[in-house]
Parts: structure tokens; C-alpha cells; sequence
């Protein structure tokens, strides 16, 4: 072979390599679609499934005289970490085709993908009609145990009904085309327009619990939301939580927790608002929280004769307190008057106030100001927080806390804010009828009865429910709260 | 060997060619995923302003107080787009106008490559609108530049790119205040009730016998309040009327109810829009605007009572009392008109021109000729 040969020939190596490179760069960025398959409902983990191999090994498996490469649909299921105890498998098909079966009994349970069903279902122990094709959606249904997660509907009195999103797949929904919005795009003087609609899974609050249209509703969302509207929205089924949509609106508020039909008028908040008026009216202004005391345990305390002061300051409404339940986050809503979304203060780790607090207020109209606990720090304020140290000092926090009040009583504060926490430490070790827990509500109004009596101003009294307290509930969710003039 | 160099530069053309090729195939996401070199001279026109169109430099938005905000949308496919976006609010630029977003039915976004989106009231009313010149902390890239519209929890087909325009429109939904009616005279022939505030018993009128009395349509969705603090919020048709407006002690105007929590009550409420007319508190105005001096009288200048409230243009204005006269004026001869208490504490208009051009127990201010 000459040297004009042997250019020629490695001339065109090279061009084969890029041109063979070219065509596996495009062929390489346009992969065959392959249509998700979701794993929904009572789960913690929304799974996407867009590649038979997502998962890892796939196990070899033979049906209806054929071979298949398949992925155990427990293998699934775990990677979505179901909520609670899974009880039932919803498997449903593109054309709504759905097979129903127990999680029990899914050891020869298998998911496939081929090109002429999609992802397939093949059940080698269960009937041939749990063999959905085409599809979309597999549903893990629980058994509802789980406090933490679900949606709650309760009113003052009781709980209407509690309910987890994989249970609401199994109801009747409505297919919402949500208008989304109209685009045009201009060319050659010619206007194209489109509008955009998403289909949502949506239902009335009413298909749950009889509540009429228009009723108030206190609506809770797990980032803090809080929210008075009119029941004339829907609730919408997403993956692994629900939203709530105001059509006529068009606001939507993300994973709701809880809604309260009628709640009562006095809130937490109110706090907030009843001592500024009070500050900027010259009064001095004591707020007392105690950790604990639900409006279950202060009827209970009441009837009981465990707490005669407060009893005499006369009987206390019933106030709505926010979500998420952690007393930061409660306490930051007290003292700023906002809810857990708008003053930033949404989970136990946060601490820092994005809104001013009564602490403003009263730096505002030059009034002296403390914050009293014990225990570490809860929040972030405009004052410098004090720490209360109890060691070998006190046989409870609660009892130093006391006696530290008593000497700050007569520093000149014109607004203090005590938080005891007794009552929630008692009733949490061991339980509501303990003697010990009786002896801390006791004590604690022995406390107030001291403290009030001595503080020559108004004295706002009300409460967080507890560290204990996680779920949304009738009894978690509202406290005393009272204004002694 | 003349062969030989002529061999090798073939042999050199097809490599340089071959290498160019695989560069360029390479090279075309970097090239475009790079930032734009900023220039703050690209302008935005803005129409619908009531006076003329306006042009809006990027440098001049970069004037503005700014916001960084991380927003999520979705796209048509379904993606989930997640930035960081840099940038004034439109509601903070169209202030600068004496506008609010809340004032416009529509706002369309037009981006340099034809596309276009209108943007509804329920957004606007709901969203903020970020017009971002950082996204993710860098200038945008040149999909992106100038501006990129970012409307956090909206979908992404509101997520203009490369903004051209703003058209701001007030069509059909938009309710043009029509009329103010001042609320201080207009609660002295209304029944007034005891109402229990804190530790004072004030007096308090029903919202419901303010709307009827002087409002009165059933075309209302949604009520709008604004305190003189700067506090503004949307209430309810309903919760509105099964309301009260406190009259006097502290705090007054206060819009509340003892069904309502205290969050949504509205302490010193500078004005209410409910349909097309407008409660103006005389008091609050007092506070936030800058009050005028016309013939030894103080007060609110009725420009700045017709830019407050949003009182829609008019060849004429009414000007009625509580005692049931009523002047007309064309808007040229308003001249510096003066809204003001008198010494009997009833409040009175006055223009330049005479003593036919005033009015006492000044009632309200409506639109005659549109």
C-alpha cells in the first residue's frame, strides 16, 4: 500500500469515527419514550418509574408460556415507603382499567414494561384480571393508623371525619379542567392562540362530611398555612397529598392538613392583638402561656376543681391555635399576630421571626419588655433572651421559672410574657390522671394566682397543647384563652 | 516531494475540517447556557398607563428595591422548573406611576420572539410578579435577557422570557370606582350601634347599612380595605357584610366583627371599594396625604383623593351633601380643589373661583360624564 493509500484510508477513519459519533450523539438524546408509571397514595415517596432498571435487578419470570424481564412490585412498593400499614394495592390502567388486592400475598407480584403494554402488571398467584396493562398508577391504600399524615376535618366539638389520600383514591373524584391560562405568539401579522388546562382530581368538601356551601372553614397546610375561607372550593387529590383550590380565586393552597368547619372566633393570634391595644393604651400587659393545657384538659380541670383561680377569672373561650403543633411555632403566632407561614416560624428548628413581634411594639413605644422560659431557646426575638437556669435550685422548671417571675415582677416591666411547662411534662411522663399531673395543674394555678395578683396591669392567659401533641385533632387543636382585665 | 506537501495539506484540510465539526457539535449548549453580558440601556415598553406609554430600562428596574425569591413551576411537559429569581416587583414599578397591579383586568406580557401571555386578574390579585434580571444569582442568559417574568406558583407559561412588553388593561371585569362617599359624614344618618371594644364600649355602624345605604350592588365579589399603615386586604362579600365599622374610640375606622378573628380585623381603614365606589375616611387620608392649604383651610387635595380611591376620569364631577345638594363641575374649572374640615367639623369642598364652587357636609364625589 502506497503513502497516498494509507492517508486516504485514515482520512476516512476519521470521518467514519465522526460521523458514527454524530449519529450516536443524536440517537443518544432522543431515547424511546417511555410513559411514568407513579406510585401514589399513602406513601412518603412519590416513585416515578421511567426505566424498567430504576429500581435495579430485574427478575427473570415466565407467564402465559412467555419470558419476561419483571420488577417485584414489593420492590416498588418499599422504595415509595408506604405510610403506616399498606393495606390494599390499587393497580390502574391508562383507560382506567383498575385492579384491586390485598398487599398480602404479592410475592409473585411482578411489574414489566414491553413495547406493546407498557408497563404491565403480571401476578402470577392472583387472578388474570389483576393483570392491568397500560399502566398508570399503582395506589398504596393504609389502614389510616398513621397520626402524621392524612387530611383532618373537625369542627369545635368533634372530629368529622379523618381521611389519608390513598383512601380518597378509592372514592368518586371529579376530573377538573383547571384553566391554566391563554398564550399567543404572533408571526407574519397572524395571531395563534392556545389555552392551557391541567385535569385535576378534585372533590367538594362536602363529599366527605355533610358541610354546606358557604360555610366559614379555617383551612391549615403543612408549611403554616392558615387560611378563613368559604366552602365553595374543591379539594384536589395530588400523588400523596391534597390541595385546596379556590376556582373562582384561582389560588390553590398546597397540602392541607386540616380544616375546622365553623371555627370559633378567638384564636391564639389574638394574643397578639389584644396586648398591642392594650400596650399602646398605657397598660402594662402579662401573658402567661402554659405548655399543655388543651381546652379538654381546662374543662377537665374546671369541673375537677384543680384550677379555683382561673375558674374566678371566668370561663375561658375556646381559641384555635396554628399548624404545624410545635410551640415555637405556636408562641411565634402569639406574639406576632401572624400565621406560621407569613412570620416565618414553621417547624421546631426555626427560630427567626420574619415579621415584628409585641417585642417591637413594645421597643416601639419605649416600654420595658422580658420573655421568660425555661429550657433552651424557642425564638429569635427583637429582645435578648434570658436564659433561666434551674439546677439543684428547683424541684421542677416550672417552680424556679416562679420564683424568678416574682422577683422580675418588680423590676419595672411594662410587658412579660411567662411561658410555664409543667403541665405538658407531667401529663407526657405519666398521663392525665397521674397525681403528679394533677398536682402541676394545681400548682401551676397557685402560680398564676401569685403572679396576677401582684401584676398591676392586664393579664392575657392561654396556652400551647404540649410537646407530645403532633396530630391535628379536636382536643390538640384548641386552647383556653382568657383576657383578665 | 512536491507531492509529498501536497498529500500532507489535504491530509490537514480534512482534519482541520473533521475537528471543526466535532468542536461545533460539542460547543452549542455551552454557547448558549453562558450569561448574556448585561447591558442596562435594553428598554421594556410599558402601555396602558392612563397618561402615555412609557419606556423602562433594565438599569432602571435594577434601581428598584429588589427581591430574591425561589419560585417552582411547572412546564407543559409536566417538568418542574426551579429558580432563584432576582428582581423588582411590577407592583413596586407600577407605583412609581401611581399605579397597582390590583388596578389592571389583565397585564400581558410580551416577549422579542412574538410570544405572549395574558396574565388574569385572579393572579394578579393573588401572585407577586418579579421581573427578574438575576436568575440564580447570575445575569440571564441569552434565552433569557433582559428580563425574565417569574411568577412564583404560577406555571411556567406565565415565565416570560426575553420581555419586550407590558400591557397593562382594564377590560370589562375591572370595576371602575364610579364614586367616594366619605365616611365620616356618611355614618351621621346611620343607625349606630354599641360595640364592645377591649375594655370601651364604642359605637360602630353595620357594613351592611353603609352598602345599602350608599353602594348598594350585588355585582360585588370580592371587597377591598387598605389601612393607613399600609395594610390592604381582600374580605369576602359575606364576611364584609356581617361586618361593622367602628366609628369611635380608638382605632377608628375599624372594620371588625365579633365573629371574625382579630387578624382579619382592619384597623385605621383609609378607604373600602366595594363595587364601584369607594369609602374614603377623611381622617386616615389625613395621615398619608400630604395635606394643602387653599384659602387659610387645611386639607386633602381632591387629586390626591381621586388618585387614592382610583376614581375613574370624568368631564364632570357631582359633589352632593348630606343634606341632599348636589354641584356639578367640569374637571377644568376643579383647578386645586380642597377637601377639608370646616369649624363646625362637618367636612366641605372648595375650588378656587367663588363661593358657588364649594359645597358643605360634603357627602360624596361621583363621575357625571364619563
Amino acid at each position: 500500500m502506497n503513502r497516498r493509500s494509507w492517508l486516504l484510508a485514515i482520512s476516512l477513519g476519521l470521518l467514519g469515527f465522526v460521523i458514527g459519533g454524530l449519529v450516536f450523539g443524536t440517537y443518544r438524546q432522543t431515547p424511546g419514550y417511555i410513559p411514568p408509571l407513579k406510585v401514589v397514595g399513602d406513601v412518603a415517596r412519590v416513585v416515578k418509574l421511567e426505566d424498567p432498571k430504576q429500581l435495579g435487578k430485574l427478575h427473570d419470570i415466565s407467564y402465559d408460556g412467555q419470558k419476561y424481564q419483571a420488577i417485584r412490585l414489593t420492590d416498588i412498593i418499599t422504595a415509595a415507603q408506604p405510610i403506616a400499614a399498606p393495606e390494599q394495592i390499587y393497580l390502574v390502567g391508562n383507560d382506567g382499567f383498575t385492579s384491586s388486592f390485598s398487599v398480602e400475598g404479592l410475592e409473585q407480584s411482578y411489574i414489566t414494561f414491553t413495547a406493546q403494554n407498557g408497563w404491565e402488571a403480571i401476578n402470577l398467584n392472583h387472578p388474570v384480571n389483576s393483570n392491568t396493562k397500560m399502566l398508570k398508577e399503582i395506589v398504596v391504600v393504609s389502614d389510616g393508623s398513621s397520626p402524621h399524615f392524612g387530611l383532618t376535618i373537625i369542627n369545635p366539638e368533634k372530629e368529622l371525619i379523618r381521611i389519608t389520600p390513598g383512601q380518597l383514591y378509592t372514592r368518586t373524584l371529579l376530573e377538573y379542567p383547571y384553566a391554566e391560562g391563554h398564550a399567543a405568539v404572533e408571526k407574519q401579522g397572524k395571531t395563534y392562540a392556545t389555552s392551557v388546562f391541567t385535569q385535576r382530581k378534585v372533590f367538594r368538601l362536602a363529599d366527605l362530611t355533610p358541610v354546606p356551601d358557604g360555610e366559614m372553614m379555617l383551612v391549615m397546610g403543612a408549611d403554616g398555612e392558615h387560611r378563613f375561607l368559604e366552602n365553595r372550593g374543591y379539594l384536589e387529590l395530588k400523588d400523596n397529598y391534597v390541595n385546596y383550590l379556590d376556582i373562582d380565586e384561582r389560588s390553590q393552597m398546597d397540602e392541607v392538613t386540616g380544616v375546622i368547619v365553623n371555627p370559633p372566633a378567638a384564636s391564639i393570634m389574638d394574643t397578639y392583638y389584644a396586648a398591642r391595644h392594650y400596650l399602646e393604651n398605657g397598660d402594662k400587659v402579662l401573658v402567661v402561656v402554659l405548655d399543655g393545657l388543651t381546652y379538654s384538659r381546662y374543662t377537665n380541670a374546671m369541673e375537677k376543681g384543680q384550677m379555683p383561680f382561673l375558674k374566678n377569672a371566668g370561663l375561658a373561650e375556646k381559641a384555635v391555635g396554628v399548624y404545624p403543633l410545635e410551640n415555637n411555632v405556636w408562641l411565634a403566632a402569639m406574639i406576632t399576630g401572624t400565621a406560621p407561614e407569613e412570620n416565618g416560624v414553621i417547624s421546631e428548628k426555626a427560630q427567626d421571626l420574619k415579621v415584628p413581634s409585641l417585642f417591637a411594639v413594645a421597643e416601639q413605644l419605649q416600654k420595658r419588655a422580658l420573655l421568660l422560659h425555661s429550657g433552651p431557646n424557642l425564638l429569635n426575638t427583637e429582645i435578648e433572651a434570658q436564659p433561666i437556669d434551674n439546677k439543684n435550685v428547683s424541684k421542677t422548671a416550672d417552680d424556679g421559672l416562679y420564683s424568678i417571675t416574682l422577683d422580675k415582677l418588680e423590676q419595672g416591666y411594662e410587658l412579660l410574657i411567662v411561658y410555664f411547662q409543667d403541665i405538658t411534662a407531667g401529663s407526657e411522663h405519666k398521663g392525665d390522671k397521674a397525681e403528679s399531673t394533677r398536682a402541676s395543674i394545681t400548682a401551676t394555678d397557685k402560680y398564676l394566682q401569685e403572679i396576677v395578683n401582684r401584676w398591676p396591669g392586664k393579664v392575657i392567659i392561654t396556652a400551647t397543647p404540649g410537646s407530645a401533641a403532633q396530630e391535628f385533632t379536636c382536643d390538640t387543636m384548641f386552647v383556653p384563652y382568657v383576657c383578665m382585665k | 516531494m512536491q507531492t509529498t506537501v501536497k498529500r500532507l495539506s489535504l491530509f490537514l484540510l480534512v482534519l482541520t475540517i473533521m475537528l471543526t465539526l466535532v468542536a461545533c457539535n460539542s460547543k452549542t449548549d455551552i454557547a448558549t447556557s453562558n450569561p448574556a453580558v448585561p447591558d442596562d440601556g435594553q428598554e421594556i415598553l410599558i402601555t396602558g398607563l392612563s397618561d402615555s406609554d412609557c419606556k423602562i430600562t433594565v438599569g432602571d428596574l435594577k434601581k428598584l428595591p429588589a427581591v430574591t425569591k425561589k419560585a417552582r413551576a411547572t412546564r407543559a411537559n409536566g417538568e418542574i422548573v426551579r429558580i432563584k429569581a432576582t428582581g423588582p416587583l411590577l407592583e413596586d414599578v407600577l407605583q412609581q406611576k401611581g399605579k397597582s397591579v390590583k388596578d389592571y383586568s389583565t397585564i400581558r406580557f410580551t416577549a422579542r420572539d412574538g410570544y405572549s401571555i395574558a396574565v388574569p386578574p385572579d393572579v394578579l390579585k393573588n401572585r407577586e410578579i418579579i421581573l427578574a434580571y438575576q436568575i440564580d444569582g447570575k445575569p440571564p442568559d441569552a434565552e433569557n435577557e433582559p428580563i425574565r417574568v417569574v411568577i412564583p406558583g404560577e406555571r411556567a407559561m406565565y415565565w416570560v422570557r426575553m420581555l419586550d412588553r407590558i400591557d397593562l388593561e382594564t377590560g370589562a371585569e375591572q370595576t371602575p370606582v364610579t364614586k367616594v362617599v366619605f365616611l365620616e359624614t356618611a355614618v351621621k344618618i346611620l343607625p349606630q350601634e354599641d360595640y364592645q371594644h377591649f375594655d370601651s364600649t364604642d359605637k360602630a355602624i353595620k357594613t351592611k347599612d353603609l352598602v345599602d345605604s350608599y353602594a348598594g350592588t350585588d355585582k360585588v365579589k370580592n371587597v377591598f380595605i387598605k389601612a393607613s399603615d399600609g395594610l390592604h386586604k381582600n374580605e369576602t362579600k359575606s364576611n364584609f357584610l356581617n361586618a361593622y365599622i367602628k366609628i369611635t374610640g380608638k382605632e377608628v375606622p375599624k372594620f371588625l366583627a365579633p365573629h371574625l378573628p382579630q387578624g382579619m380585623h382592619v384597623r385605621d381603614v383609609l378607604c373600602i371599594n366595594y363595587g364601584e365606589t369607594s369609602f374614603l375616611s377623611y381622617s386616615q387620608g389625613q395621615k398619608v396625604l400630604s395635606l394643602q392649604t387653599l384659602d387659610g383651610q387645611s386639607g386633602i387635595a381632591l387629586s390626591d383623593v381621586i388618585r387614592q380611591t382610583g376614581l375613574s376620569r370624568a368631564a364632570k364631577y357631582k359633589f352632593s351633601s348630606l343634606d341632599g345638594q348636589s354641584l356639578e363641575l367640569p374637571v377644568d374649572e376643579l383647578g386645586t380643589g380642597l377637601i377639608f374640615e370646616n369649624s363646625q367639623g362637618n367636612l366641605a369642598f372648595s375650588c378656587p373661583g367663588g363661593a358657588d364652587k364649594s359645597v358643605e357636609n360634603l357627602l360624596s364625589i361621583e363621575c357625571v360624564e364619563q
